[in-house]
């Protein structure tokens, strides 16, 4: 039944998802007060890395897979493609979510010889399909000869889909106790998860080393469309579109700051693009296996290698070679809305995971939305202030992103006078304002965020292995002592490093009448 | 329950014509699998499991005046949430009251100013919220360890005597009539209105309260349903039992209160007796939001467990219902198809399939609700989604329910709130193991009636009626009859 509910805001940093966890009895391990993570690696000879973080007593195992790879390897015009990837992987092996692969297999070869052909007519008809138009629609260019493909590719998947047997991966997950059973891609990582009671983690296992070696794309159009729902779904927040050229904004040229994707872009995916990145980077050397809950390192490590000793180690997939350049100058973008809320914010580039500089830009954010607020609140101004670290969907890289400053106001008439009131607010900080009480709440606010993260056996094993992907899971704990380390002049520094009008990138959302 | 090791599905077997055509037999040895012997899971020989729900005795405190609260320590972080259900709700009189109070108790309690009580909670890194349903109120306080004892404090203020000003009283509930966002959940919320009419169990925004409480009114409601009886306490996390008992004993021991909570049944529900399509205009909406269903009433011990397999086959909002398939995985119309039953203890709920998608698909996605709304009530499920369902809510949904001691005080408080026992929780997995595909078909045709399902949908309405069908499915005129309503005058 539905319930309504009234919650007082609390300033809170985006961070990992939160998933429900694994069941446990009620446990008396030593009480945790500090960062401690017990975390113990593994890996093995072909590269692949297990993390295991035991709980004694849980009877159940947050299990993820987290692959090095997400969106920033994407190349423009299939943007998007590797959450598409993801998809396309849920939809089963040879061995499970086909009722015949030996009759599947042949077509499916006729299908890639087809694609082939496509991919071939594209390029060769490039000057007649090429979109000239500036106020262009989201379908693309065609000819006869390419919809002529088309149509055979899809007569081919016709014929494939009777041997389909959806949702198998899922199925047999659940049907033996798995829970939270979800992916994610960011422009980082890619990621599988599932819960599972202690002794059925085997199961994980080999759904996951087929999941990696053995993908079958199936009911490929069917899921290229869920992507256009998807984003159809984004587009009807009207924060959306802003956010994009924000970030487009803020970010030159690395793609840390591209969007998911266009429809634009739905309609160029090709299975061959996408077998190119699954063989590349679905390679046991840039996989990690974390479990969090009631197993140890020694328990399951012969059991990974059970599953996965036999994959050979395959060359290093290519490393993201953009650098975001140093910026030169302040950007602003004025975007006119009458859905969303007025609002002024300003965004700053700031470095990535892994550099002293960044657990200490969370305490910063921290202060400078309590700062800011107690300017407006001086000024007179209503208005709420929400400060992030969020690109996309995303909260932390590994490379650098942005702490972003936003005001959202109950009068349009104050966007005028917000922003001075809001530069002004962020540059004292580097002169000195700020005080330890402001440290002492910034400090406590995410440490207890923290711990209900680590209460969290899903969360906490997304926080690990993101920090994987990100950099190493051994700078998680010095990422969290850091924050808590982090000094009055810790912040004064920071702010004159960062918070610099041409490293700022400011973002003015007002109606679409005349200013006020 | 345990069950057999070695046969982690009970010992049934499936069919095997459900299996794959070809399943190789796993020979392991200890070099590892190779790529193509990976045998299918069922093959596994994975092992049963045990779920043990805690023994609620072992965690219970009862004080004199007859409040009742759950403790169950748990020192993984240094976190403790503090958790209060009250058993009154939306549908207790007076009408818009336990709304106002629940509006009130966001505020903090009477001898705290409102931003006192948020500069505390800001302090202590506090998370804090109240939910409110026909039938119950919940607050809901997670703090460090550290502060366990000022956010007792804080909570039982709020709860005992909470800050009621006129504005609480005479705030309007829901958004103003006729108006709706693009949105499933508004979706949702005009169906509800719909089927609810005027009865108290409806979305509050169905009756107009506006100007017709007092803060004196909003305060007897308060002393009338919120008193140690109609209240169940949890505390779980870093806390000492004894610290925990001590801090319950101490903040409400001594609360008395005349009254007992609601006393009463409620109306009964007259719906609607035939199956209607209310159309709400999005000329501007990429997609069309759809929400189809009924009331679901009291469902009887004895039928929730079949109840519960059925929805979690048919679109049990996971990734292998029946509704998935047919629309996301074969189809592509859309990302998500699933089915609610929320059914409450004492007044009608309501059992709802919601999905959305492309204004072209609107019209598929509603026929394909119905055809498997239809195939289940028609046909016996299969044995192996018998098998899928009865294990992942028995060694899934329910393990999950105690997976830790923050969730333990939280799921015996809750089933003591609103059942007054545990019953239900002791005999979970034996019900759900019992279940058959003939208690399947039961259910289904005893709590599922699409022929007097309402059908709601927000979206571009033009272009959803003048789609081209995409396969043989009917307009939605054939569904019943339509009734466009007209297009906010406002936007929310």
């Amino acid at each position: 039944m539905p319930m309504t509910t009234f919650s007082l805001p609390m300033l809170r940093v985006v961070t990992a998802s939160l998933f429900f966890v694994a069941v446990a009895p009620a446990i008396t391990t030593a009480q945790t007060t500090d960062f401690d993570l017990p975390i113990r690696e593994h890996v093995l000879d072909n590269g692949l890395r297990v993390l295991v973080l035991n709980r004694p007593g849980s009877e159940r195992v947050a299990c993820k897979i987290f692959t090095d790879f997400g969106a920033m390897v994407e190349r423009p015009g299939q943007l998007g493609a590797a959450h598409f990837l993801e998809h396309l992987m849920f939809k089963g092996t040879r061995t499970l979510g086909t009722t015949d692969w030996a009759a599947e297999r042949p077509l499916r070869e006729a299908l890639l010889e087809t694609e082939a052909d496509l991919i071939a007519a594209r390029n060769g008809a490039r000057n007649e399909i090429r979109v000239r138009e500036v106020w262009h629609g989201d379908s693309l260019p065609s000819t006869p000869a390419l919809d002529s493909i088309q149509g055979e590719i899809e007569r081919l998947e016709s014929r494939m889909a009777r041997f389909r047997d959806n949702g198998a991966m899922m199925r047999w997950y659940q049907a033996f106790g798995g829970t939270n059973l979800t992916a994610t891609t960011e422009q980082e990582y890619m990621k599988f998860d599932i819960n599972l009671p202690a002794d059925r983690v085997d199961l994980f296992l080999r759904v996951e080393a087929d999941r990696m070696t053995n993908t079958v794309f199936r009911e490929f159009d069917e899921e290229r469309m869920i992507l256009v729902e998807q984003r159809y779904g984004d587009l009807g927040s009207p924060a959306t579109p802003y956010y994009e050229q924000m970030n487009a904004a803020v970010g030159l040229i690395h793609p840390v700051f591209w969007p998911e994707g266009y429809r634009t872009d739905f309609r160029n995916y090709t299975r061959d693009y996408l077998r190119a990145l699954y063989d590349e980077w679905f390679v046991p050397n840039n996989t990690t296996l974390v479990f969090v809950g009631g197993v140890t390192l020694d328990e399951i490590v012969p059991r990974v290698e059970r599953w996965f000793g036999h994959l050979e180690r395959r060359p290093e997939p290519r490393r993201v070679e953009a650098v975001e350049p140093v910026p030169e100058a302040e950007r602003r973008v004025i975007y006119r809305s009458d859905e969303m809320a007025p609002r002024v914010e300003a965004r700053f580039l700031i470095p990535g995971v892994g550099h002293p500089d960044r657990p200490r830009v969370d305490v910063l954010g921290r202060v400078a939305g309590r700062l800011v607020q107690d300017a407006l609140d001086r000024t007179g101004i209503a208005g709420r202030v929400n400060p992030n670290t969020r690109v996309v969907h995303t909260s932390r890289f590994g490379v650098p992103a942005s702490l972003n400053v936003e005001v959202v106001l109950d009068d349009e008439a104050d966007v005028g006078r917000t922003l001075p009131v809001l530069l002004r607010a962020l540059e004292t900080i580097g002169e000195g304002a700020g005080t330890r009480a402001h440290l002492a709440r910034a400090r406590k606010e995410l440490r207890t965020e923290w711990y209900r993260t680590a209460r969290d056996p899903d969360a906490l094993a997304f926080e690990i292995g993101h920090f994987q992907t990100m950099d190493s899971w051994r700078t998680l704990e010095a990422y969290l002592e850091g924050r808590d380390a982090t000094s009055l002049e810790d912040l004064r520094r920071l702010a004159r490093t960062y918070l610099t009008p041409e490293n700022r990138t400011v973002g003015i959302v007002r109606g679409t009448g005349e200013e006020r | 329950m345990t069950t057999p090791a070695g046969d982690p599905l009970g010992g049934r077997s499936a069919p095997a014509t459900v299996l794959p055509t070809f399943c190789f037999v796993l020979l392991v040895s200890g070099t590892g699998i190779a790529g193509q012997e990976l045998p299918h899971p069922r093959q596994m020989d994975l092992p049963g499991v045990e779920v043990e729900r805690p023994d609620p005795g072992a965690h219970q405190i009862g004080l004199e005046n007859g409040l009742t609260a759950y403790v169950a320590e748990d020192r993984t972080v240094p976190l403790v949430t503090l958790t209060a259900f009250v058993r009154a709700g939306t549908a207790h009189e007076p009408a818009g009251a336990v709304a106002a109070l629940a509006r009130a108790f966001g505020s903090g309690p009477a001898d705290l100013e409102p931003g006192a009580f948020s500069g505390a909670l800001r302090e202590m890194a506090a998370e804090y919220r109240v939910d409110v349903g026909p039938e119950r109120l919940e607050l809901v306080l997670d703090v460090p360890a550290e502060d366990v004892e000022a956010a007792a404090d804080l909570l039982a203020r709020t709860l005992r005597a909470p800050r009621i000003g006129a504005d609480d009283a005479s705030a309007v509930e829901g958004p103003p009539a006729g108006s709706f966002d693009e949105s499933l959940d508004d979706a949702f919320r005009l169906f509800r209105a719909h089927l609810y009419g005027d009865h108290p169990y409806g979305p509050a925004g169905a009756r107009e309260v506006e100007g017709t409480l007092s803060a004196s009114a909003v305060q007897e409601a308060h002393g009338r349903l919120v008193n140690p009886g109609s209240v169940v306490l949890s505390v779980g996390g870093a806390v000492d039992p004894d610290a925990a008992r001590r801090i319950v004993r101490e903040r409400f021991g001594d609360w008395t209160a005349d009254a007992a909570g609601p006393t009463g049944s409620p109306p009964p529900l007259e719906p609607p007796a035939d199956r209607r399509v209310h159309l709400y205009p999005a000329p501007e909406a990429l997609q069309g939001w759809i929400v189809i269903g009924h009331e679901l009433p009291p469902v009887a011990e004895e039928d929730a467990a079949a109840l519960e397999v059925m929805n979690y086959i048919l679109g049990g909002g996971h990734f292998d219902t029946r509704l998935f398939r047919a629309t996301r995985d074969r189809r592509g119309l859309t990302n998500d198809a699933s089915g609610f039953p929320e059914a409450l203890v004492d007044g009608p709920g309501t059992y709802t399939f919601r999905t959305y998608g492309r204004p072209a698909a609107v019209k598929l996605l509603v026929e394909l609700t119905f055809r498997e709304i239809e195939r289940i009530r028609s046909e016996r499920v299969s044995e192996e989604e018998l098998l899928v369902a009865r294990g992942a809510l028995s060694d899934g949904v329910f393990a999950d329910r105690y997976r830790d001691g923050w969730a333990t005080a939280r799921s015996l408080a809750e089933e003591r709130a609103m059942w007054r026992h545990h019953r239900r929780s002791a005999s979970y997995r034996e019900r759900i193991e019992r279940v058959t595909a003939d208690d399947v078909l039961e259910a289904a045709r005893t709590y599922l009636h699409p022929e007097r399902m309402q059908v709601i949908v927000i979206g571009p309405l033009d272009r959803i009626r003048s789609a081209p069908p995409m396969e043989d499915e009917r307009s939605l005129d054939g569904w019943g009859p339509v009734r466009v309503h007209a297009a906010p005058a406002e936007s929310r």
